[in-house]
């Protein structure tokens, strides 16, 4: 009996306009159809220059500074100045982190939490010689940690982040890696020096040579709490290697990605990372394909950003490395101040 | 029961065998390789989360107490441990009266654990010779390059209590043994400077001199957790 059920119920199936009307069972209505997004007006070429543009600027500087400032409106014992290990910040034992850990009020501003940081700097050599000068900078910071006034938030820091830079600059030679690692949010008139400024939390990696060959991976998302792509784009993904390939300088390698605000993901696709031919992507014209996903994928054609050689990273561009090491002295400094 | 089960076992193989005209046809075409998992899934915490989860991103300022829950003015609560951090020293330089082409002297580490001078938490001597830079600080009147000799680390209480060396100490500016420094002398701000290694210079002491003696220290008190301790 079960094989003739199921034989007819295959044999019916050439024509079920209303399965509930012949079974009793209500299906629901028919999916609604996805209404794709209208791309109209917006230059998508623009928004992904736009797009590397502020990934490039994920940095650790920027929370860096916020740091710094925010600790500027420290005073005697309010945040409270740790050294070593500490519990919440998980750090090892023998640990040269310095952090802040409090629960205070000054009334002219407050501080909620904790934030850890440690630095090095070490220099040898003269720059202006053939053996020339090696600078050899990181620093860290990690944190959970709110700094606030009357006006607002000061500096807010969720995560790690940590950046070193090695250096080598001589008579006629200049030659530097870069490295920056943000997994944080970041929030703050004192991070951005804007009070409108709303941040951003980030997962980004970029690593950075500059000098006889420069070089850019950059790879991972964030997300602007308040500024717009193009006046339309909140996000950002991406996993990009450019000045890796020498056979192709028009356009990168990978993929960079852009989120609107009703949540459909722009996908702009280049040159592959893997060392496969890549297909419909193999050709080096300075244009990727570009995707757009909902439920589907749906190919909407070639966009050709002009990143020129806005990717690279200059000398001028690495952090002031004056500022890898706050010291201790200054922050007690600005405590007794 | 029976034909209850079997209106549904009969909804199900309609559901599962038919492929009615409604269907919307596969247009799925593979992603490109590198942008399925990343790019399009937006599965990265950036994009799909709901915001800071602080305060921060939604102005929940609460400086003044004018927020809910945060710290108000008596909410700041006193570390349980404190440590005091002391460096101090003398240089001496010579040739007097100038001007000078070297220095030597020592430095004296010292660490107290809430303040107890009767059993340092740390104690270390360097002994400091240096040489003349040539490029001091703006304000400075001499510079040196002092290398930081290691003499004593740890010692003894009048009790016979064993103080521990330098790698028990905690402050984090203090020089490895063998380290060399560049250290500018600046009578007029009594102040010993600092270079930082990429031409800055940061106060590192308040000194005093006279004649050919220079005195220095600095102190700092910091909170401080001790193992097993959760709070401060």
């Amino acid at each position: 009996m079960m094989g003739a059920l199921l034989l007819a119920a295959l044999l019916s199936c050439t024509d079920v306009p209303d399965a509930a009307g012949d079974t009793g069972v209500d299906l629901g209505d028919d999916a609604p159809t996805l209404d794709l997004p209208d791309l109209s007006g917006v230059d998508m070429a623009a928004a992904y220059v736009e797009a590397l543009s502020l990934a490039r600027s994920l940095t650790v500087s920027t929370a860096w500074q916020g740091h710094v400032t925010s600790l500027s409106r420290a005073r005697s014992g309010c945040p409270d100045i740790y050294v070593g290990a500490v519990e919440a910040a998980d750090l090892d034992a023998g640990t040269t982190a310095v952090t802040w850990q409090d629960y205070c009020n000054l009334g002219v501003a407050a501080f909620g939490g904790w934030v850890s940081w440690d630095g090095s700097l070490q220099s040898d050599g003269e720059v202006d010689t053939p053996k020339g000068r090696t600078v050899d900078a990181r620093r860290t910071l990690s944190g959970d940690g709110l700094v606030s006034t009357d006006a607002g938030t000061a500096f807010e820091f969720r995560g790690d982040a940590s950046e070193s830079v090695y250096l080598v600059e001589a008579t006629d030679y200049q030659r530097f890696t870069w490295s920056s690692l943000v997994d944080a949010t970041v929030t703050g008139a004192d991070a951005f020096g804007d009070a409108d400024a709303a941040g951003w939390r980030a997962d980004m990696y970029q690593v950075a040579a500059g000098g006889d060959a420069p070089t850019l991976e950059l790879r991972g998302n964030a997300w602007f709490f308040d500024a717009r792509i193009a006046d339309r784009f909140d996000s950002i993904d991406a996993d990009l290697s450019f000045g890796a390939d020498p056979s192709c300088s028009l356009e990168p390698h990978g993929w960079i990605s852009l989120r609107d605000t009703d949540a459909f993901w722009y996908d702009l696709v280049f040159l592959p990372l893997t060392g496969d031919d890549g297909g419909d992507h193999g050709k080096c014209d300075g244009c990727g394909t570009l995707y757009v996903r909902g439920v589907e994928t749906v190919e909407y054609g070639e966009v050709c950003p002009d990143f020129g050689d806005g990717w690279q990273r200059s000398r001028d561009d690495l952090p002031d490395l004056s500022t890898f090491v706050l010291t201790l002295r200054e922050v007690l400094a600005l405590e007794g101040s | 029961m029976f034909a209850s089960f079997w209106a549904i076992g009969l909804g199900a193989v309609f559901a599962i065998g038919c492929a009615g005209p409604d269907t919307p046809p596969d247009t799925t075409r593979g992603l490109p390789p590198d942008a399925g998992d990343g790019g399009a899934a937006g599965d990265g915490g950036g994009a799909d989360g709901g915001g800071a989860d602080g305060g921060g991103a939604d102005g929940g300022s609460y400086a003044g107490g004018q927020g809910g829950g945060g710290p108000e003015a008596g909410d700041d609560e006193t570390p349980e441990h404190t440590l005091t951090l002391i460096q101090e020293g003398t240089w001496t330089l010579s040739p007097y009266p100038g001007p000078y082409e070297s220095m030597s002297g020592e430095l004296v580490v010292t660490e107290l654990l809430d303040g107890l001078e009767a059993l340092p938490h740390c104690t270390a001597v360097f002994t400091l010779t240096g040489y003349v830079d040539p490029d001091p600080c703006g304000e400075c009147q001499v510079a040196f390059t002092v290398t930081h000799y290691l003499s004593e680390d740890g010692g003894v209480t009048d009790d016979g209590d064993e103080i521990p060396g330098l790698s028990a100490c905690m402050a984090p500016d203090l020089p490895a043994p063998d380290a060399r420094w560049t250290l500018g002398l600046s009578t007029d701000d009594a102040v010993i400077y600092r270079r930082t290694g990429v031409g800055g210079w940061v106060p590192w002491f308040d000194s005093s001199r006279r004649l050919d003696e220079v005195t220095y220290a600095w102190t700092g008190t910091v909170a401080i957790e001790l193992p097993d301790e959760g709070d401060g």
